[in-house]
């Protein structure tokens, strides 16, 4: 079992895939779940299960407010919520009940860093 | 050894393609572009054998890198399409070798790839459809341009042959009308005599027809 556990949440298979690629490599990631639909993820999802969920390229922002809100209602939760931006090669971060906080990332390295920071 | 570049505007996007083909026993990532520029910068070096071009390239960048590539030896394998079939074709007619839909996953691209490099595609029912359709259109078409009825497109008239400039360009009876300022009855009229003097029976087969003679000039 490694030691941080990510739920994705995308409405692209193909960044899926790709993203869970990227993860094998790492020592220290593991995908526990996916979600192509967000209200799934929103009725399925138990608390607490995992230390980030990550949207990836999902520029809906109905669907990044509904997420942040299922964030905001967990109880006693450490699960957190990165929102990926293609178009500026950035993420916004949210903790529960913080206001985001966006990080520039330009490698897969700055993507391990950022999920691996506790 | 497949060389690769990656051309993506997503520096990190890019940067995972490349990470996930690197475990490809039989493809090396030559460099990753982030915008056409750099990508044609890269190609000059000539060490590329595919061109893996995301199709959300800003400014339609990727039909311009195609067209870049037209008469090259790199072959161009686009992902991430989440367009309709019929501009799947148009990107098929550019010259595209290979696509991923954006529904797709990294193994249907490994796939597509290596069907590439074996000179083999993986074509969905409904676009093997339409490929065929447009081969037998054009068929027909280049049977009737190298026959004497080439000489009848001369014979069209210069309205007519705006009008036909236009149906090339995909307008209808209508904007057609609006643009050349007549009416909409005269624009069938035109459209009638171009038909009936290219010898096709439709729109499409004219318009083949003056892309063919527009390619044939140049």
């Amino acid at each position: 079992m490694k030691g941080v556990k990510i739920i994705l949440a995308s409405d692209s298979k193909f960044l899926v895939t790709l993203l869970r690629r990227i993860m094998d490599r790492s020592e220290n990631l593991e995908i526990i779940e996916e979600y192509f639909d967000i209200d799934n993820l929103k009725e399925e999802r138990t608390s607490g299960a995992g230390d980030w969920v990550i949207l990836a390229f999902n520029k809906n922002s109905d669907e990044i407010e509904i997420l942040r809100n299922y964030l905001n209602h967990e109880k006693g939760s450490r699960t957190r919520l990165l929102d990926f931006d293609a178009d500026r090669d950035s993420v916004d971060v949210y903790e529960q009940n913080h206001a985001g906080q966006t990080i520039t990332v330009d490698s897969i390295d700055d993507l391990y860093d950022i999920l691996n920071a506790k | 050894m497949i060389r690769i570049l990656i051309v993506n505007d997503s520096k990190l996007t890019g940067g995972m393609v490349a990470c996930a083909l690197e475990d490809e026993p039989n493809m090396e990532i030559v460099a990753t572009a982030t915008t056409i520029e750099e990508a044609k910068s890269y190609l000059r070096r000539g060490n590329i054998d595919l061109a893996l071009i995301s199709s959300r390239m800003p400014e339609y960048g990727a039909m311009d890198l195609i067209n870049h590539l037209q008469d090259s030896e790199v072959k161009i394998v686009l992902m991430g399409l989440s367009e309709p079939e019929n501009q799947i074709m148009e990107y098929i007619e550019a010259g595209i070798e290979g696509y991923v839909l954006r529904d797709g996953s990294v193994e249907d691209l490994v796939k597509a790839i290596n069907f590439m490099d074996k000179k083999e595609a993986q074509i969905p029912p409904g676009i093997a459809y339409d490929l065929m359709s447009r081969v037998a259109e054009l068929s027909l078409v280049l049977e009737k341009l190298n026959s004497k009825e080439l000489i009848q497109n001369e014979e069209l008239t210069s309205r007519e042959k705006d009008v036909l400039k236009l149906i090339e360009e995909g307008h209808t009876n209508k904007e057609i009308s609006d643009k050349l300022v007549i009416e909409i009855g005269t624009v069938k009229n035109h459209v009638h005599n171009i038909l009936s003097k290219l010898n096709v029976g439709t729109r499409e087969e004219a318009a083949s027809f003056f892309a063919l003679i527009k390619a044939r000039k140049s």
